[in-house]
């Protein structure tokens, strides 16, 4: 499968089509990914599959229907049930037809040495990420994947789109009798990927979260290391920076575009150009995907659009839409927070009290126009006073406002990662320091 | 089927697999939902594809892929075989599968009405009836309906003998109703939330569940919960929904039992379990009044099948018994560490996922107790109903859970409606401080459709029985 394929499908369902206004969306991925745990390997795959999502347009009328077999039968069958559902409809003066052809800026995220590296070359790395592991009498547990996405459209208004990129990730987490610690890295090429490097990073947290001591609930000064500060950022783009929720008016932006709602040190853009994410030039309308500044100085500048919320709002779409029809709207999928001119270590530095923290767990929004959100900490939780890391602590429950902690970001790193939130979503940012986050309840460990 | 399975099969025992297995899957998707009278999302979706599992030198290898040709069923085998033998450069000790019977049989989801053969104008027609009575008030600004259905057929075969031919039917439906004035947000959801009640069964279960009859009581409380006191703060007896134990009981039961979780092998995405080896059949987990079953052979549920994805038997058995635990949920490969044969709790979401433990059916036992007398003895509580958000720790302890709605219990009376209700506990200490369990006229199987475990993702389905409960003194309006 690849993008000559594509091309011979597009052509086969436009000709079953039968003059019907047509949408061809074409997902191929490819993913091997060796699990372990206890040091030892526990799963180990490697699968892959290509879907075309064939959607029609009748009038006003649409259907959509998919499959992944590409045999003449199976698409004729399939491109006939997009054709029944949109003849059983009502019309819909709101459905827009499919857009004409589009122009987009190059963009290669793809390293084709990431799907060359065989299973057992992946075994080999764990097996020496491990090994550090049981010299110190710990046990290690996470992955190692490696694999691709593409992504092609085309539809009958002569409009073609196809882009991939390649992507390796190696997350582990690293458990000692009474503490843990985490690292991950996820890159298009394997090969700037390092799992010992990472595992040593864990393993020291872990070591150093040994005999953790319990510290009561309530506000403290965080230092959150880049993937906590994904986390909140997740429910940003989530919640609050697409244009449905923005005009429907259950946005933390809703009315507010202009207005400064976060710190005048917070920069977001969301921008699948920059070096360090991953993702497609194109959306799922085949709109050129574009930079987008959302927050700069503080001050909400934009929500991101697909055709149809852009012409609700009077604007043209940002390239933002996600497979059609769905219930979202649009979203950024690759956001990114601006660093500034600080460090993890000036941050410690620069702390009377407070708690420096490396990643959030199973966080959940309570309420969308402050962006409340509850999770866990994890991994390593450590309480600074005067200006060093004093001892670990013991995991906490927070309960807090996206908006409000980011009205109250005292520092930025100046170094940006692409960094995983729990449920996913992988966001450019860096490490934060934030005043008076609040802690609802503690834990048993 | 059974000629394209040998393929498999006999190149992984060429290839040096001391055991294998391939399922052959074919799922069947329809999903319609209206937002805010326009179609909000249409799936009719197939996908065909095989997985094969291996072990080669003790340890386990899996590929998959979408072609049924003959050669490719051949290479996905030798894929698997290659991947297990590299596994094995890294194991301890060698997998060894429980002893199980073999079987060669055919099951079947129970369904009267075929889902798939109800049209899918009549659907629509259900969808579009019922948003127009949800946005019936200018301040709901999201309505969303939807009906959905699920056909998985799958051939399973293994090295061993067994061969399965399973079809599994689920189908569903629901509503959402978001009311959004001056600043505030509030959503009510019916049957409950995350798209409504699904089930193991056919569309007589959308028929039965009064969608039309209460949009109108749906889309009130929503615009009710604008101007609801909020939930207090502080500690109050709390009464749950059976929506919202369904949740839970998942969250906090469920996962906690999962015996690759216990083990560590979670460790790395939602983490471990404080069920650990040796709280096994001593722990108390709760009060003498919660018991729980698994059961994967309950009518009507959605991890309810003949046979597991290791090709053992559907099972019932307990996981707290009278309030202490007695059970995990366990498959082939680590059911010998705890001794015994598996529980039939492997299950893959589909051809292209290795199949690992999951939640079966899950259910909080019927107790003696109406709703009604439950309110009327509580001095000082709230009713909370369907579940808004959730989140607990890595370790299956701290849980914190958000309900659309509740209602204040003043004297044994219910009292003012409460909005942004949330409740947070430390799992024994608050199964421990159940103290009185509805009886089962008023027990429901309710379903829970995003499971989600495993790297890469899995997405299982499964449900959870339950009627109302009290628990006393739990920390509820948990705010910033």
């Amino acid at each position: 499968m690849n993008e000559s394929r594509f091309r011979d499908i597009v052509k086969e369902v436009m000709a079953l089509a039968e003059g019907t206004a047509v949408e061809i969306l074409f997902a191929l991925q490819r993913e091997g990914l060796t699990r372990f745990g206890n040091n030892i390997v526990s799963q180990h795959i490697d699968t892959g599959n290509a879907e075309a999502v064939i959607r029609v347009q009748k009038g006003r009328r649409q259907g959509r229907a998919s499959c992944n077999q590409f045999d003449r039968a199976t698409l004729e069958r399939t491109v006939r049930k997009a054709v029944a559902i949109a003849a059983v409809q009502a019309e819909d003066p709101a459905l827009l037809t499919f857009p004409e052809p589009q122009s987009y800026q190059p963009l290669s995220h793809s390293v084709p040495a990431t799907l060359a590296v065989a299973p057992d070359e992946k075994v080999d790395q764990i097996r020496r990420a491990v090994s550090l592991c049981r010299r110190k009498k710990t046990t290690a547990a996470g992955i190692f994947s490696h694999g691709m996405q593409a992504v092609g459209l085309a539809n009958s208004s002569g409009l073609f789109a196809y882009n991939d990129y390649t992507s390796a990730s190696f997350s582990v987490t690293v458990m000692a009798d009474d503490s843990s610690g985490w690292a991950d890295s996820t890159q298009p090429n394997i090969h700037a990927v390092h799992p010992e490097v990472l595992t040593s990073v864990a393993l020291e947290k872990a070591l150093a979260g040994r005999r953790p001591r319990a510290l009561p609930p309530g506000e403290y000064d965080v230092i959150l290391e880049p993937a906590a500060v994904a986390e909140l950022l997740l429910f940003m783009a989530w919640d609050g920076f697409g244009a449905l929720p923005y005009l429907e008016g259950r946005s933390f932006v809703s009315g507010r575009l202009g207005q400064k709602i976060l710190s005048e040190k917070v920069m977001i853009v969301d921008d699948v150009y920059n070096h360090q994410t991953l993702g497609l030039n194109f959306d799922y309308e085949g709109m050129p995907r574009q930079r987008v500044v959302l927050v700069d100085g503080g001050v909400a500048k934009a929500v991101v659009h697909d055709r149809k919320t852009a012409k609700e709002a009077g604007t043209e779409s940002t390239g933002h839409a996600l497979p059609q029809p769905n219930t979202n709207g649009p979203m950024p999928l690759n956001l990114m927070l601006a660093g500034g001119d600080s460090s993890v270590d000036e941050m410690v530095a620069s702390t009377d009290r407070g708690l420096l923290i490396t990643h959030f767990h199973y966080t959940n929004i309570l309420e969308p126009m402050t962006l409340m959100i509850t999770g866990m900490t994890r991994d390593g939780v450590f309480w600074v006073e005067k200006g060093k890391v004093r001892h670990p602590v013991k995991n906490f429950r927070f309960t807090e406002s996206v908006v409000k902690a980011f009205n109250q970001v005292e520092a930025l790193g100046r170094e940006t990662v692409y960094a995983h939130a729990f449920w996913g979503g992988g966001i450019v940012c860096p490490a934060a320091k934030i005043r008076g986050f609040n802690f609802s309840s503690g834990t048993r460990f | 089927m059974r000629d394209l399975t040998a393929i498999a099969l006999n190149a992984a025992k060429r290839h040096g697999a001391s055991y294998a297995d391939i399922r052959i899957l074919h799922i069947t998707v329809e999903d319609l939902t209206v937002r805010n009278g326009e179609l909000g999302d249409i799936r009719q979706d197939e996908s065909l594809g095989i997985g094969v599992r291996v072990i080669v030198d003790g340890a386990w290898g899996f590929a998959a892929g979408p072609s049924l040709r003959k050669e490719d069923i051949r290479k996905t085998a030798v894929q698997a075989c290659r991947i297990a033998k590299a596994s094995a450069k890294l194991k301890k000790d060698r997998v060894r599968l429980s002893k199980e019977e073999v079987v060669d049989t055919a099951w079947q989801t129970p369904v009267v009405i075929d889902p798939f053969k109800v049209p899918v104008s009549q659907k629509l027609d259900l969808l579009f009836r019922t948003d127009e009575i949800l946005r019936k008030d200018r301040r709901i600004k999201v309505a969303e309906s939807t009906v959905g259905c699920v056909r998985e057929r799958q051939w399973l075969a293994t090295s061993e003998g067994t061969f399965i031919d399973q079809t599994l039917t689920r189908t569903g439906a629901g509503y959402s109703a978001t009311a959004v004035e001056g600043g505030e947000v509030q959503k009510r959801s019916y049957p409950m939330s995350f798209g409504g009640q699904y089930m193991g069964m056919g569309y007589e279960l959308v028929m039965g569940l009064a969608l039309i009859e209460n949009a109108e009581k749906t889309r009130e409380e929503a615009v009710a919960l604008l101007t609801a006191k909020p939930c207090p703060s502080g500690k109050k007896d709390l009464i749950l929904d059976g929506t919202q134990l369904a949740l839970q009981i998942h969250e906090s039961m469920g996962h906690p039992s999962e015996l690759d979780r216990v083990l560590g092998l979670e460790e790395n995405y939602a983490g471990r379990s404080f069920l650990t080896l040796e709280k096994y059949k001593k722990f108390r987990y709760g009060s003498d009044r919660v018991t729980l079953m698994a059961d994967s052979t309950v009518p009507g549920g959605l991890s309810t099948f003949g046979y597991d994805d290791d090709g053992v038997r559907a099972q019932r058995w307990p996981i707290v018994q009278n309030g202490i635990f007695v059970g995990y949920h366990t498959n082939r490969e680590f059911a010998p560490v705890i001794g015994g044969s598996s529980r039939g709790a492997c299950r893959a979401d589909s051809w292209a996922s290795l199949p690992m433990i999951r939640i079966t059916n899950l259910s909080l036992m019927p107790g003696d107790r109406t709703p009604e007398e439950l309110i009327a003895d509580t001095k000082d509580g709230i009713f909370m109903c369907t579940n808004k958000s959730w989140s607990i720790d890595q370790m299956r302890y701290n849980f914190q859970f958000g309900c659309e709605i509740g209602w204040e219990i003043k004297n044994g009376k219910l009292g003012a409606m409460l909005k942004n209700c949330t409740y947070q506990g430390i799992t024994p200490e608050f199964w421990g401080s159940c103290d009185g369990v509805s009886n089962g006229d008023h027990w429901t199987l309710w379903g829970v459709v995003n499971c989600g475990k495993g790297q890469p993702g899995q997405t299982a389905e499964m449900s959870h029985g339950a009627a109302p409960a009290r628990f006393r003194k739990v920390t509820v309006g948990v705010t910033a």
